[in-house]
């Protein structure tokens, strides 16, 4: 049975669910009393974790995402989609049979002309499983790994801006309010370690204009809370309050956890508020963390080489390359979504300079969680995918020199890559025209790209619903299609 | 397509919820007692319940249950799990591997036992797990003496041995497990002659020592010289004239339109239409 329980259902089960425990902890009769309790409510929540979990529809590739999201939407042109023809262009008027009337941010909407910025950064061709790929300068590490990589370069989305840019990249809507991707799949797969949250979120700073993060990119809608992203701070505590204060023993915190826990199940019972079970397992988590997270970011104990190969930044939190090194350790760990935000990618002007030191921040670093997943034996089961929310475009914004332009938003057409997980190691897929304008082979919209990760954890898209407000909502909405060609 | 009515599903889903639950109880009150994981969460009752009920409950064993050890199937409506003691690593031992492993040894398709605190005892269990294809023993303290019980093995595909040490006498046996395609062996102490005698011997084992070669560049771009040379996709060509035929103004090369195979250039993007509603008021003289 695929499709989700009809409220009646889910409010009997809740009920029987409730009674259960109830039944079993007066059964179980004062003499294991609260000693049992603690444990009971423990496990209780893994146990509940696997019932909850729908599970995949068919066999999974993938297990677990890291999805890297490059918020405020990286240059397509200057580091992937390679346009040589345009270096003869510099400073033309856009064409518009090329522009074809497409609708322009308020940034640029006022400009007199659109004048061709040809990437002024040097491309080399990389062998993969095909002819080649071209990658720029600004990734060389990255590029070392194209054979595992499949680049697509025909990503088109709705959004123009980047609120509703990201919202659409992660929920499938452009309106705020629906579950993230990784909530659905926390709530499609399940934990696959009670101790660690299933949805993790960490974020980098950047160098060039950085957009507001919403802590609801990561949220659950109307998921069960369970399901949203727990963001690790980079500094400092990477859980606020996750340490118990002086004076306070765990056996202190279990005890009160117990005793709350207690309170709570009686006020769930008697308002029958799903929230408020979600709130117990959030307790329950958090006391699991206490013991869990701090082995998790202790990175004494990696080799030096390790260390290296993801560079010297990684010994500073919060860093991309520490971020991604802690990556790796969750994905170990069995987390199912990995999130890195890496901001700083929105170069409406100045690009060459900022993208120089973008790119300089990721480019080791993603090209080291790569290879360190693959030698673990972890990459052909974890699922990376490389994004921003929308490309860029090619006529400069603001004045165009030799040296220096900006590039506007563009969601007509981008790239981003995949690897890992089922993914068609060392490939490209899609086209765009000599101006890396429009879209002429193959596009692949947002609600695709879903559909096709879906697929690769198991799940058919139109099958992974959640009834709210009397309807079955999906994180593809009414649209989205496997892409075969990205698959291995 | 939907729904099932109401009571019969609800039923399904306790008693199979009721299933799992029952096994973390009895595992939280009789932890101690060995040998009380006979049939109760054994791995048959367990996914026959899952297929007609709409497959939520993997089939857990009660120490699995108790132990928050990872437990699920490979796929719906399969009998075999994949086995993870990731969440608990750090107090995993061979005793708790048998315990939990026991109940559902012929269900156990892909079992992942990285940085725990196991030895070749583990091994030898994980050997005699009948349809294992997966194993995932990283990080842990196994020798090449235990990987020599997996030697006639001939069902696991793909095994992890990364960051262990082996010496060069895991060779032999990885040699002689006959369906194994991947094998897994950054930092697990063989030497690179060994490694070499593996690819050597096996050519179509795929080993990974973390030693793969980068990606080659193939072809660099020549020097990079801006220009505007390239002819502008759908342009005519550069205007005949130099001054407006329209207002008299000089011509911007932006606006302009083919007349009678003649391309006319205008000042401003207001003239073309004007031209071209009365193009015998303002033609120019043929050359």
């Amino acid at each position: 049975m695929q499709s989700p329980l009809h409220p009646l259902e889910e409010h009997y089960l809740s009920l029987t669910r409730r009674r259960f425990f109830g039944m079993a902890a007066r059964t179980m009769g004062a003499g294991l009393g609260t000693l049992a309790l603690s444990s009971l409510l423990a496990k209780r929540a893994s146990a509940e974790a696997s019932a909850v979990a729908i599970g995949p529809h068919f066999a999974p590739k993938a297990k677990r995402v890291i999805y890297l999201h490059m918020e405020g939407a990286p240059s397509q042109i200057d580091l992937w989609d390679h346009k040589p023809g345009l270096r003869q262009r510099f400073d033309q008027d856009l064409p518009d049979s090329i522009r074809q009337g497409q609708r322009l941010t308020t940034m640029t909407s006022g400009q007199t002309r659109f004048p061709v910025a040809p990437s002024i950064f040097k491309f080399s061709r990389y062998a993969n499983n095909q002819d080649g790929i071209w990658i720029s300068e600004l990734m060389p590490h990255t590029a070392s790994v194209a054979n595992e990589l499949c680049f697509v370069h025909s990503m088109r989305t709705d959004a123009i801006n980047h609120e509703p840019g990201i919202t659409f990249f992660q929920t499938g809507n452009q309106q705020p309010g629906r579950p993230s991707f990784g909530a659905w799949t926390s709530y499609g797969l399940g934990s696959a370690n009670a101790n660690l949250p299933t949805f993790v979120v960490l974020i980098t700073q950047g160098f060039g204009n950085m957009q507001a993060l919403s802590a609801r990119f990561w949220g659950s809608g109307f998921l069960p809370s369970e399901h949203q992203g727990c963001k690790l701070r980079s500094g400092g505590d990477p859980v606020l309050y996750l340490k118990d204060p002086d004076g306070v023993t765990r056996s202190d915190r279990r005890r009160m956890l117990d005793l709350v826990g207690e309170l709570n199940e009686r006020e769930a019972e008697r308002v029958l508020d799903r929230e408020i079970d979600a709130r117990i397992a959030q307790h329950e988590m958090a006391y699991r963390m206490q013991m869990s997270v701090p082995d998790l970011v202790d990175f004494s104990r990696e080799d030096d080489e390790t260390l290296e190969m993801y560079g010297p930044e990684v010994k500073k939190p919060g860093t991309f390359a520490a971020n991604c090194l802690l990556a790796r350790r969750l994905a170990e760990r069995g987390v199912r979504f990995i999130q890195l935000y890496m901001r700083g990618w929105d170069a409406h002007n100045n690009l060459p300079g900022e993208i120089r030191q973008q790119a300089g921040a990721v480019d080791r670093a993603q090209a080291a969680l790569i290879k360190d997943l693959r030698r673990r034996g972890l990459l052909d089961e974890t699922l990376v995918l490389w994004a921003g929310e929308f490309g860029r475009t090619v006529y400069s914004q603001g004045t165009l020199t030799n040296e220096n332009y900006g590039r506007d938003h563009h969601p007509r057409c981008f790239t981003l890559w995949l690897a890992g997980g089922g993914i068609a190691p060392g490939t490209t897929y899609g086209k765009t025209d000599d101006y890396s304008y429009n879209i002429v082979e193959n596009p692949v919209e947002v609600h695709d790209l879903h559909a096709t990760l879906l697929k690769l954890l198991g799940f058919d898209h139109e099958k992974l619903v959640y009834r709210y407000q009397g309807r079955d909502f999906r994180l593809t909405d009414v649209f989205g299609r496997v892409v075969p060609e990205l698959l291995a | 397509v939907k729904h099932a009515s109401p009571p019969s599903i609800g039923l399904a889903r306790f008693s199979c919820l009721a299933f799992v639950l029952l096994a973390a109880c009895r595992a939280g009150t009789g932890a101690n007692e060995t040998g009380s994981h006979a049939p109760l969460g054994s791995a048959s009752s367990g996914s026959g319940e899952a297929k007609e009920s709409g497959a939520i409950a993997p089939p857990m064993s009660a120490a699995a249950a108790s132990e928050l050890v990872h437990v699920e199937h490979v796929a719906r409506g399969s009998k075999l799990v994949w086995v993870d003691f990731t969440a608990v690593a750090a107090s995993t031992d061979d005793a708790l591997v048998a315990r939990v492993l026991e109940p559902m040894r012929g269900d156990v398709a892909e079992l992942v036992l990285a940085r725990t605190s196991i030895s070749d005892a583990s091994l030898a269990f994980a050997a005699s797990l009948p349809n294992l294809r997966r194993l995932d023993v990283r990080g842990t303290k196994i020798t090449a003496a235990g990987v020599s019980a997996l030697a006639s093995n001939a069902h696991i595909e793909e095994l992890v041995l990364v960051q262990t040490s082996l010496s060069d006498a895991a060779v032999d046996p990885l040699l002689a497990m006959s369906a194994l395609k991947r094998a897994y062996l950054w930092k697990s102490g063989l030497s690179e002659s060994a490694l070499a005698r593996l690819r050597r011997e096996r050519p179509a084992l795929h080993v990974d020592a973390g030693d793969a070669p980068a990606a080659a560049s193939t072809e660099v771009e020549p020097p990079i010289k801006l220009t505007s040379e390239a002819p502008i996709p759908g342009d005519p060509g550069p205007p005949v004239n130099t001054v407006c035929p329209v207002t008299g103004k000089p011509v911007d090369a932006k606006y302009k339109l083919v007349h009678e195979g003649r391309v006319i250039g205008f000042c401003c993007p207001n003239c073309p239409g004007e031209f071209s509603a009365h193009p015998e008021k303002y033609a120019l003289k043929k050359p």
